[in-house]
């Protein structure tokens, strides 16, 4: 899909701004602290109605305006259907419209269009603990199979429920009836993961290969479900029996705790680099590398399985990568069809691109297309 | 802000904004029809919501409303129904829902809400005790469970069948499907898989 306008009122340093964006390549430069970064956090916003960056949403509100506006249109691929998205905070209101239509529920909102992001910041995924990975896989696997996100919501109820349950010592039977209905949602849970993680391991091997120079290849990634029995079960049947023995040894000491053991909440992702864990051993250069190639690998697994490219986002690209690596994955990005929106401080150089495309200098909070 | 010239009127406004469905502009609209045009129906209204807790308590039996003598007597809906079935509902209101649809052949339990941890509500702030001694008591031999169809009503139907079982009854639970006369395209996701799963052959 491809956003063909962009129309912002109050957001960030924006006071005003309407674009139009190529349908392929789009290079915004400017100065640091121009609002690059701005720009495509609107674009994430719009999509998934809240931030990229770790802050308030209060701060998306330009200083010392009531409320902030942003309205896009995104057309599908093939047919080139469009949806008008509008998005709006007014103090503490927010109003949400698909095709001018007010929705309550935000699901068919969130579900008819797709951005995917990289900045400096995503490299947390290698670096940092595992709540980063999870929340990264989740979403990716949330855009390819929209019921994720209900399952996942559903499950962090049940499971705060138990949790209580735990607390307030309650009877046996109501603790065995939620433990059952936790391992279920957990099941489910967990199959998906497994499966898109199955998924990803071969595109990241033929992404490397694309990146890089062609040798063995470096990265792995992998989920394992804790407390289950290694293993390569997938069945969701099985995954419940596990859940269950797992659950039950953990009985006692869930009783003195408080608290559940066991479950999805509690898993990780692990990334190897030469077979040994990345956080470890690669350097901040590979640990880039690994993060833009789990987010391309993401892109095109959302290509194949929804027959519609995301809107990839990347910010600062060039001084997060070498500049062959930076073309490399560029290249890749327009065979996907996707289309880009990138971020530099440098002007763009004649015959730079390979790919066909539109600049835009940002500057004094506005945004002008050069061509 | 000036003192009001009208008190009156604006309680009465305030009271009637107070139900559930009215907003301010429909108590309004009452308050000014109970003046103007229908200066009778006033009394009326109030003396017949005055008695409504005099003349309406709950069966000890079941917890559904009952008119008259509510003394230990079953109430007047299951009075001369088969005891070896109960249906148990959430609320008073969803015996009346399922009376519209012709009733059970059994009699009704209601529970008066369902298990929620998180709003503290568990088993024991239900009305799930009372069912539990009429199932050991009587001829009871099925318990249908008639709850809303979503998590807590899934999770409340869960433990009343894990604490019922044992007891030696049928517990049952109505069909999740697809409202009848509806489009299959416009089936959310969770309803279409139930649905599946329900199937059954004809």
């Amino acid at each position: 899909m491809r956003l063909t306008e962009l129309t912002l009122k109050n957001f960030r340093n924006y006071p005003r701004l309407d674009i139009e964006p190529h349908p392929g390549f789009n290079y915004v430069f400017g100065n640091n602290g121009s609002g690059k970064t701005n720009l495509l956090e609107a674009i994430y916003y719009l999509s998934h109605l809240r931030s990229f960056r770790r802050i308030s949403r209060e701060k998306m509100v330009l200083h010392g305006a009531e409320g902030m506006y942003a309205a896009g249109v995104f057309a599908e691929d093939g047919s080139g259907r469009e949806t008008r998205l509008e998005a709006a905070v007014r103090g503490r209101e927010r109003k949400y419209k698909k095709d001018g239509q007010e929705l309550r529920g935000l699901m068919s909102y969130l579900d008819s269009s797709h951005v995917i992001v990289f900045f400096p910041e995503t490299t947390r995924i290698v670096k940092e603990g595992p709540g980063a990975r999870r929340r990264f896989f989740d979403r990716a696997i949330a855009a390819v199979e929209p019921a994720h996100i209900e399952d996942s919501r559903a499950y962090a109820k049940l499971l705060s429920e138990r949790n209580r349950l735990l607390r307030n010592e309650s009877e046996s039977a109501m603790i065995q009836v939620w433990q059952q209905r936790l391992i279920e949602m957990a099941a489910r849970i967990i199959v998906r993961r497994k499966r898109y993680i199955h998924s990803l391991k071969n595109r990241l091997n033929h992404l490397e290969n694309l990146f890089g120079e062609a040798r063995e290849s470096r990265v792995s990634v992998s989920y394992e479900a804790g407390g289950l029995s290694g293993g390569d079960e997938d069945a969701e049947g099985e995954i419940r029996e596990g859940l269950l023995a797992t659950a039950q040894s953990l009985a006692k000491e869930e009783a003195v705790r408080k608290t559940t053991l066991w479950g999805p909440q509690l898993d990780d992702f692990h990334f190897s680099w030469d077979g040994r864990r990345a956080k470890d051993v690669a350097s901040q250069g590979e640990q880039r590398l690994i993060t833009i190639l789990l987010v391309s690998a993401n892109a095109e697994e959302y290509k194949e399985r929804r027959k519609e490219t995301p809107v990839v986002l990347l910010d600062d690209l060039g001084s997060e990568l070498d500049a062959d690596r930076k073309k490399r994955v560029l290249l890749f990005l327009g065979s996907l069809g996707a289309q880009t929106f990138i971020t530099s401080t440098e002007e763009p150089r004649l015959g730079e691109h390979e790919v066909e495309g539109r600049n835009f200098l940002v500057r004094d909070a506005t945004v002008e297309s050069l061509d | 802000m000036q003192p009001s010239r009208f008190p009156a009127i604006e309680e009465c406004i305030e009271a009637f904004r107070r139900l559930p469905g009215v907003g301010p502009k429909s108590a309004q609209r009452i308050v000014f029809h109970l003046l103007g045009k229908d200066p009778e129906a006033a009394g009326k209204i109030a003396a017949s919501c005055e008695a409504l807790h005099e003349k309406v308590g709950l069966c000890d039996t079941c917890s559904m409303l009952v008119e008259g003598e509510a003394g230990g007597v079953d109430c007047a809906v299951c009075g001369a129904r088969d005891p070896s079935v109960i249906c148990v509902v959430e609320e008073p209101a969803d015996v009346f829902a399922v009376e519209r649809a012709g009733g059970v052949v059994g009699r009704y339990h209601v529970l008066m809400g369902v298990i929620s941890p998180l709003d503290g509500v568990e088993p024991e702030d239900l009305t799930i005790a009372n069912l539990i001694e009429r199932v050991k008591n009587g001829e009871v031999k099925e318990v249908i469970l008639a709850l809303n169809p979503n998590m807590a009503g899934e999770g409340t139907s869960l433990y009343l069948a894990q604490v019922l079982k044992p007891l030696g009854v049928r517990v049952t639970q109505l069909a999740h499907g697809l409202p009848i006369g509806s489009h299959l395209e416009y089936a959310d996701e969770m309803t279409l898989t139930r649905s599946l799963e329900g199937r059954r052959e004809l």
